[in-house]
């Protein structure tokens, strides 16, 4: 589909999940190549430091890739979901798809990981809202009073 | 348009038109085979496979089924929905 023809009165939902869903697992695949390549570059001995980091960076980076992933699209999901529902777009639905997600991610673990799990990751998220509504005040520039060219002027 | 970027980068806050909202063939397809796939994964209790003896009770394992069970006839009400029944009135 053409920018053109991109209908672009639509929320992205649900293709955005699929495109959250690959974002996640890139940064978790360069992430896990940065710490896994120091990793095993520092645990292997000397001359053999180099073939050490590649092969834990095979060896893990591709699950923490996995493990970005399937959080960045169960986040994006449930984030969908909740817009839908609420037919409203505001910090809450972050803070709702966390809490939904954390307590996804540990349902193995039996219903107390899974309460903890589900409220730890909605104050994290709400915590991340917090700081980004912050930065964005912080950052917008301050409010120019308005020149109105046909106000009377003041006293004289 | 990344609803993980939107954490750090939050849109204002505002209602959404139904045009936003509305049915679509991707928003049914995706509903659809998420319902089911987690519908079968819970249900069928392959999420419990290999779980460690004593962490789940039978009530939670027995509420997670049930959870799976439930998304599974979500996932058929959503397959049909548009073309089996809830048709649009095409008026």
């Amino acid at each position: 589909m053409s920018n053109v023809e991109a209908d672009h009165t639509r929320d992205p939902c649900p293709l955005v999940i699929i495109s959250d869903f690959g974002g996640a697992f890139a940064m978790g695949v360069v992430g896990g190549c940065v710490w896994h390549g120091i990793k095993g570059f520092r645990n292997s001995p000397l001359g053999e430091r180099r073939l050490g980091a590649l092969s834990a960076i095979k060896a893990r980076a591709p699950v923490v890739g996995g493990n970005f992933g399937v959080w960045g699209g169960l986040f994006s999901t449930y984030d969908c979901a909740v817009k839908a529902v609420r037919k409203r777009e505001d910090p809450w639905n972050a803070i709702i798809a966390g809490f939904f997600t954390g307590g996804s991610l540990a349902i193995r673990g039996g219903w107390k990981h899974t309460r903890n799990s589900a409220i730890s990751c909605g104050i994290l998220l709400g915590l991340i809202e917090g700081a980004g509504i912050l930065m964005q005040k912080w950052m917008a520039p301050p409010v120019q009073p308005m020149y109105d060219p046909n106000a009377q002027p003041l006293g004289a | 348009m990344s609803n993980i970027t939107d954490l750090f980068n939050p849109p204002p806050s505002r209602d959404l038109s139904e045009k936003e909202v509305e049915n679509c063939f991707y928003c049914q397809a995706m509903a659809t085979i998420t319902a089911f796939g987690a519908g079968v994964y819970f249900g069928t209790g392959r999420v419990f496979k290999n779980e460690k003896p004593g962490v789940n009770p039978l009530w939670w394992k027995k509420s997670v089924k049930l959870t799976g069970v439930g998304l599974i006839g979500y996932g058929i009400y959503r397959f049909g929905e548009n073309w089996l029944w809830n048709k649009p009135n095409r008026d």
